[in-house]
């Protein structure tokens, strides 16, 4: 089975990664697309003054 | 005869970064033209379809010039700064993240686990009974899926690799990045290594455009929507928080002309060690209260003084993170 790896995506705001795996055929067997990125605005935002 | 002068080599990345800092590249408008003309673009992800891999295979040192931005929250983070180290001549921290570990940094006041319970788990729009979390490695049916580590701190680039400048702002004025770029490309003589430039050395209010008056009498701290401001007062003088003590000038008063308190985004003026502790000092100097319980009363109008002290510089700071 073939990989082909995305990495980094481009041209757009953020991070992202992009893994093909293709079957014997050539053909796209399955695609996960990965976000690398986590900050944690969910939380450290808590309580903070706007 | 003489070839064409060879061109600069520039490189932008973002590690933990919210994109401004790309976008206040983007600012130099048609200026582009001039930069284009003396330099190559040889890896920003926002801009161009350069891969890590490519990166990877350049020559050490074949980048003249790299603007880091962003903090180093995960593994892929940190071996960006080391991998884009090792291949630029110039490694510049541009940005409050990158420089001082900027908003992300916040996060030091958590833990890894804090975070991930509240992101995966308890946020209201998450549905997650399985309790799935990110995993470093993760095996599908075609073989295993990496993700980077994240780790427990937030750390600024400087605590990770050697770096030679800091372009100190959230995000750096674009004015100044200009000046810089003129600097390197012309050969003028660069400042020592490990100065912060395009910036100050002195504190905001030293010059700011805010007359001060003698009234630092302070008996109520306000929120900046509770008051009407005059429009032409120092904040602090007015009861409304302003970080301009702690933090270095050079922004052009961006937030001051827009009637907003300084923020703080381009970190301690070089006379400030701790900007906390500069804003606890400035502080006690106006409150207008003798007896402890007054002052107690004082200070409870300020809502979430560590994170209004550090909201940009709490990795690189003393006190670095909360503990547990």
């Amino acid at each position: 089975m073939k990989r082909i790896t995305i990495d980094p995506i481009t041209r757009l705001e953020g991070h992202g990664k992009i893994e093909i795996f293709l079957n014997e055929d050539g053909e796209v067997n399955n695609v996960y697309f990965q976000v690398p990125e986590l900050r944690g605005f969910e939380k450290f935002c808590e309580g903070r003054p706007v | 005869m003489e070839g064409p002068k060879p061109k600069l080599k520039l490189a932008v990345y973002w590690a933990a970064a919210c994109g401004g800092c790309c976008v206040s590249v983007l600012d130099v408008h048609e200026k582009l033209f001039d930069v284009i003309a003396a330099a190559d673009f040889v890896f920003w992800p926002i801009a161009l379809d350069i891969k890590y891999k490519d990166v990877e295979e350049m020559p050490d040192n074949h980048i003249d010039l790299t603007l880091f931005n962003g903090a180093v929250r995960n593994s892929e983070n940190e071996h960006m700064a080391k991998l884009l180290r090792k291949k630029s001549r110039i490694l510049v921290a541009y940005g409050s993240c990158s420089h001082l570990g900027g908003i992300p940094g916040l996060a030091n006041f958590s833990t890894k686990e804090d975070i991930f319970h509240r992101v995966y788990k308890e946020c209201e729009s998450v549905i997650n009974p399985e309790n799935i979390r990110p995993l470093s490695e993760y095996e599908v049916q075609e073989g295993i899926l990496e993700l980077p580590v994240f780790y427990n701190d937030v750390r600024s680039l400087a605590q990770i690799v050697e770096v030679d400048y800091y372009i100190p702002g959230c995000p750096p004025q674009t004015e100044r990045l200009i000046e810089v770029f003129v600097a390197i490309v012309t050969g003028a003589e660069l400042p020592p290594k490990g100065s912060v430039i395009g910036a100050e050395t002195k504190a905001q209010c030293d010059e700011c455009i805010r007359k001060k008056t003698e009234n630092k009498r302070i008996k109520k701290f306000y929120r900046p929507w509770e008051i009407s401001d005059d429009g032409e007062t120092c904040f602090m003088e007015q009861g409304v928080l302003c970080m301009g003590p702690a933090t270095r000038a050079g922004c052009g008063y961006r937030c001051i002309k827009g009637n907003a308190p300084c923020r703080g985004c381009y970190g301690p003026s070089s006379d400030v060690t701790d900007p906390g502790a500069k804003m606890m000092s400035a502080i006690a100097s106006i409150i207008d209260e003798k007896e402890p319980e007054e002052i107690k009363r004082v200070l409870e109008d300020i809502v979430d003084p560590a994170g209004v002290f550090y909201r940009f510089s709490l990795p690189s700071s003393l006190i670095r993170r909360k503990l547990s």
